[in-house]
């Protein structure tokens, strides 16, 4: 029983303290959230022959479906609708059951071992995939069945997005359909800007001269607020990013995040190392040392539990960087609420092209122990493909909380306030095919993002898993030095960038850093020669 | 039964001691107290305070604004509120009652000499509280077998017994003088009439202090509730969690909103924190000063035997 | 049940309604420690749902090696330590103090209001004190040191000082807990026979013979036994305390970090059951060895007062 207090103190901690974003907080800034979608090269057709094999479905099932979060108010009307068709379609209905985002992280392990039934689960790189598809807690997915009970999923699927739910060969998710990029913007201050002349904000370099302005004629704004959470890296990923892009061996990261490992896109042997290693490394830290010296940043950053957009909305900050669906989302608010301030919001990228996030970021897998797997397949794949409910879910009732405004975009209605827009966990099945992106937003964004989806690009090791299976150990310890050591240079708390750089990789040393990068790289190589490369 | 001690005080004029001591006592007591009512005060100033002022100047005193919307949102579907509180009483009251019952009767054979075993069944108790299987096993266990899910006795029983409890107020039962109980025996009473009659009268501090400790602990849960209630059961969730419930829930919508570029709603969760606070402290504290008549100096044991 | 459980057997006979009376507690204790206690082999087992708990492989000592290959072992199990033994000290000493002093106050509305209001800080949850604590001494705008650039001082920047954090901890878990643990002495004071006091008043005995020869060891079984049961958590940290209090912050972990956030914190993406099992079994062997020791030296001075 003691192991309660522990999660529960963690949970109160993902409650109270920085609210659902610690959610998803261990979650890479890169698949944080999801972004505009990626319109073109979405050819997918939905029209799957849907006789395949044809299933006996002679039996009514009632399947359960586990989603993240808080039951919509209309959650049960939308239901009623999807459920009107799947029982047509394939005589089954889905009950869907919730947990919250404050408990998620205790109850998803439990539920699969507690002999509940249940059918369908949301699972996501971030939310526990590896570590239950590994611990069995998932059925896996065969290509055959895929062919049996989900022809248009079969059909439609994007090769690469099945490539990577692999773990050990095989898979049990079916990751979202839907090819999303997050690209980073700034949001600053037009009133301040234009007393201290600054005309833009669209580099690290402006945004140094920005804030530099600031601390000069301000004190009492912050800068650029960083928090300790999940933007605590952001300042950081900008600048390692460009000096990445701009390396002549066009470093990349690999594997999980908390490894800390990259390798260069050039290197066919896959030599897998420390970033710390990177010649880039320090040049970066150094210039985040003197950032944060000069106070562009609050002296107690890594306690920070407040995000740097709620400092710049709050009027604690002059500098916000985020990604630029949240730019949107608070862009109107602070319009209205602070017309004075001038809200502009600037291209971050800096000139790098904006990632393609992973295809693992959403998806629905199937329970090991589910009575009905071939029922709850055949149910996923009209979520994901057929439009009426891929739309239902994703959007809600057309008409009641949501209007089409041409193929791809749509209007919110007032109800929409019980149905939000893309909320209710429906992102493990969005896809290309049905996707609308809400109108209206920021000025100039549209013309940004057309530049950002043209020079998208997929990295090399984009869709290459790592399994740590056999490196566990080394994983938690190197973890742990990336919530550490790590945190603290990617904010510039160090007196000694070369000599704190010095430490961090002989620390990583000592926790096995070596043998965890030796395994990655071999698994790297069998990956380059399965794609062929 | 006598609180007749008390009167010791007045029976000699006053010493110089106790002058010394009566000022030292006020003065430790008052800053000791100011230090405990202060961030109370801070909590109640901040639960009707604006979001961006606690965001822009951190907790006040004194509001500079003042504003009611966290506590709206907390009472907007009032007899939900009201349920809550409702569900939370009844698992105070129950797991109160039995829990005192079966702990008292427990510590009280523990506590008694003649009993053969009560080091090792003491042993059996306490092992409890340093091993444990862990969550897991622990919630497989009470989910396949017991049945606990969406059930009251989920809310009730994981918290029934709390060893260090236990073994509290079995040492406050060690210092009724053993001489009651020979003569009770003598008198051909039996172990439960003893401990009727004359273990629990004799310890009402320490049962007052256990209960208030365990009525504490079943008030303030919400990690039961959270384990074992399906979200459709909205009407047996307890207090804490269902005020957690709101507040993360108000907290995904603006989330959601920032995943997907919709505009974000206006939530005041910083005061929601603090109003949360309030609200699950207001009745549970009004329950000390009812047991404070229990704690009074000098109850002459003498006078229960007459 | 051979030769020796004759007396056993005997006792249960002629002492029935006693063990009838240890029944219930002990069928609670049963149902919820001892049975799912059988999955304490989870922390030599690499679980998967498959198998459950009694048919996942057993994997040996694997699960703890992380923990010892950290290089965390030796600081988080002082740490944990030190801390603990730093609380029980101050706490203690600051809870008899008040409970004396409450128990010998005769102003009734004074003592009823103080005991309350102590109680207060027990109802703020950790969370929010994290908060307070954060606006205290945050660098910018914390009150301290707003405060002291008012008054031409340097600020201080607590939240690199690594020699602040046990004060500052110390100091919160004596606010927190000097309501609750005041209440469990007071409560032993007041059990104490009122005829000896009266008895020592006509002695002539001053204010503080009287808590010296009488009130201090009277409650010295109450002492004794909140003395133990803290020994048997000593390897355990407050976990919500040192989360929220430091804010995880890296820059002093040395010295505020504790075993289950160092667990936490490493194993929270993991979700392996076996390591997190792992650890909170090497939590409770320790804890018990040191609490067989304690137990056995308790026996030896004082037998009444020994736990078992």
């Amino acid at each position: 029983m003691k192991r309660r207090t522990k999660i529960g103190a963690l949970l109160m901690a993902a409650v109270l303290g920085m609210g659902v974003l610690s959610g998803c907080g261990n979650t890479p800034a890169s698949t944080e959230t999801p972004q505009a979608p990626e319109a073109s090269g979405t050819e997918s057709t939905e029209t799957g022959g849907a006789e395949a094999g044809a299933p006996d479905i002679s039996e009514e099932v009632t399947l359960t479906m586990y989603l993240i979060g808080d039951r919509p108010v209309d959650n049960d009307e939308v239901f009623a609708k999807i459920n009107e068709k799947l029982k047509a379609e394939i005589n089954a209905t889905i009950d869907v059951k919730f947990m919250s985002w404050g408990e998620y992280e205790s109850k998803y392990p439990l539920i699969f071992a507690s002999g509940e039934e249940w059918d369908i689960i949301y699972t996501a790189d971030w939310c526990f995939y590896n570590a239950q598809a590994t611990k069995q807690g998932f059925w896996e997915i065969t290509q055959e069945a895929l062919e049996t009970y989900a022809p248009m999923t079969a059909e439609t699927i994007y090769s690469e997005a099945w490539e990577q739910a692999k773990v050990n060969g095989q898979v049990y998710m079916l990751p979202m359909n839907y090819k999303e990029i997050t690209s980073y913007v700034y949001m600053a201050r037009g009133d301040l800007m234009d007393k201290y002349e600054i005309t833009s904000v669209a580099s690290l370099d402006e945004a140094e001269a920005y804030m530099d302005a600031i601390v000069a004629n301000e004190p009492t704004l912050i800068p650029l607020d960083v928090g300790s959470d999940y933007d605590k890296l952001f300042v950081f990923d900008r600048m390692w990013e460009k000096a990445n892009w701009e390396s002549e061996e066009k470093v990349a990261g690999i594997g999980t995040w908390q490894a800390i490992g990259s390798v260069s896109e050039l290197d066919d042997t896959a030599a897998v190392k420390g970033n710390y290693d990177q010649a880039e490394f320090q040049g970066v830290i150094e210039r985040l040392k003197d950032w944060k010296d000069r106070g562009f940043w609050s002296k107690n950053a890594v306690v920070n539990t407040q995000n740097n957009t709620e400092s710049f909305q709050a009027g604690k900050s002059a500098l916000a960087l985020c990604n630029a669906n949240t730019a949107k989302s608070i862009y109107a608010q602070m319009s209205t609420e602070h017309p004075e301030w001038d809200v502009r919001v600037f291209d971050a990228q800096d000139g790098v092209p904006p990632i393609l996030n992973s295809y693992l970021a959403n998806g629905m897998s199937i329970f090991s122990k589910s009575k009905n797997p071939e029922r709850a397949l055949m149910a996923l794949d009209y979520l994901r493909n057929d439009t009426e409910v891929n739309s239902l879910f994703c959007y809600g009732i057309e008409g009641k909380h949501w209007e089409a405004s041409g193929d791809n975009a749509l209007v919110s209605l007032p109800d929409s306030a019980n149905y939000a827009y893309d909320s209710n966990c429906n992102w493990g099945v969005r896809n290309d095919a049905n996707w609308r992106v809400v109108e209206g937003g920021i000025p100039g964004l549209e013309e940004l993002n057309e530049v950002w989806k043209e020079n998208a690009r997929s990295r090399r090791y984009q869709t290459f898993v790592f399994d740590d299976s056999s490196v566990k150990n080394e994983v938690a310890a190197i973890t742990e030095i990336f919530n550490t050591d790590y945190k603290l240079l990617g904010l510039g708390f160090t007196d000694d960038p070369a000599g704190d750089i010095a430490k961090l990789k002989e620390k990583m040393t000592t926790a096995g850093a070596d043998t965890v990068y030796a395994e990655m790289q071999k698994q790297a190589q069998e990956f380059l020669a399965a794609q062929g490369e | 039964m006598g609180m007749a001690g008390a009167k010791h005080h007045g029976k000699k004029p006053i010493g110089r001691d106790r002058v010394i001591f009566n000022i030292l006592s006020y003065v430790i007591l008052a800053v000791l107290s100011a230090a405990c009512l202060l961030p109370f005060l801070l909590v109640l100033s901040g639960s009707v305070s604006e979001q961006y002022s606690i965001q822009l100047h951190g907790y006040r005193l004194i509001p500079e604004t003042v504003s009611f919307e966290a506590y709206k949102m907390l009472f907007r579907i009032p007899e939900e509120l009201l349920r809550a509180y409702g569900v939370t009483i009844f698992v105070t009251v129950t797991g109160t009652v039995i829990g005192l019952w079966f702990t008292s009767m427990a510590a009280y054979v523990l506590a008694n000499r003649d009993f053969r075993y009560r080091y090792q069944v003491s042993f059996f108790f306490y092992f409890t509280s340093i091993f444990g299987g862990g969550l897991v096993p622990w919630y497989i266990f009470n989910t396949k077998y017991l049945h606990f899910h969406n059930s009251m006795i989920a809310l009730i029983l994981p918290i029934l017994i709390n060893v260090t409890y236990l073994l509290i107020l079995k040492s406050y039962m060690m210092s009724i003088p053993e001489a009651l109980y020979e003569s009770a025996k003598l008198d051909g009473a039996g172990d439960f009439r003893i401990y009727l009659s004359i273990a629990l009268p004799l310890s009402k501090a320490g049962l007052a202090t256990v209960g208030l400790f365990i009525a504490l602990n079943y008030w303030n849960d919400w990690y039961n509730a959270m384990l074992f209630l399906d979200e459709g059961r909205r009407d047996m969730y307890p207090l804490q969690y269902f005020l957690n419930n709101i507040l993360t829930k108000a907290q995904a919508m603006n989330a959601a909103a920032a995943r997907s570029g919709i505009p974000a709603s206006d939530v005041p969760s910083e005061p929601m924190k603090l109003a949360m606070t309030v609200v699950a402290t207001g009745p549970i504290i009004l329950l000390y000063p009812f047991l404070q008549k229990y704690f009074v100096k000098g109850v002459t044991i003498g006078a229960v035997k007459g | 049940m051979k030769k020796t459980a004759h007396p056993f057997l005997r006792d249960l006979k002629d002492n029935r309604v006693k063990w009838l009376m240890i029944m219930p507690a002990a069928i609670v204790v049963i149902l919820m420690c001892y049975i799912p206690m059988g999955g304490i082999v989870l922390a030599f087992k690499e679980f998967n749902y498959h198998d459950g708990i009694f048919g996942s492989p057993w994997v040996g000592l694997k699960n703890f090696s992380y923990f010892f290959q950290s290089g965390k072992a030796w600081s988080t199990t002082r740490n944990t330590i030190l801390y603990n033994i730093a609380f029980l000290c101050v706490n203690t000493t600051l809870q008899i103090t008040c409970a004396i002093l409450l128990s010998e106050l005769a102003g009734k509305y004074f003592k009823r209001i103080t005991q309350s209001v102590m109680f207060l800080p027990y109802f703020i949850s950790w969370v929010v004190v994290g908060a307070f604590i954060y606006n205290m001494f945050n660098y910018e705008f914390g009150a301290v040191n707003s405060f002291l650039r008012t008054v031409g001082m340097e600020p201080l920047d607590v939240y690199s000082n690594k020699a602040a954090w046990p004060v500052i901890l110390i100091v919160v878990s004596a606010f927190k807990n000097v309501g609750y643990g005041t209440v469990m002495y007071l409560a032993s004071i007041v059990s104490i026979d009122g005829e000896m006091f009266e008895a020592a008043d006509l002695d002539g005995a001053t204010m503080w013979q009287k808590i010296r020869y009488i009130t201090l060891p009277c409650i010295r079984p109450t002492v004794v036994i909140l003395f133990l049961m803290a020994i048997g958590t000593i390897m355990k940290g407050d976990f919500q305390m040192f989360w929220q209090v430091t804010g995880n912050n890296p820059m002093v972990l040395e010295v505020t970090d504790v075993i289950d956030t160092y667990v936490t914190r490493s194993l929270l993406d993991l979700q392996e059951f076996g390591m997190t099992s792992a650890a909170g079994l090497y939590q409770s062997g320790l804890s018990f060895i040191l609490v067989l020791i304690a137990n056995r030296a308790v026996k030896k001075v004082e037998p009444e007062y020994a736990l078992f």
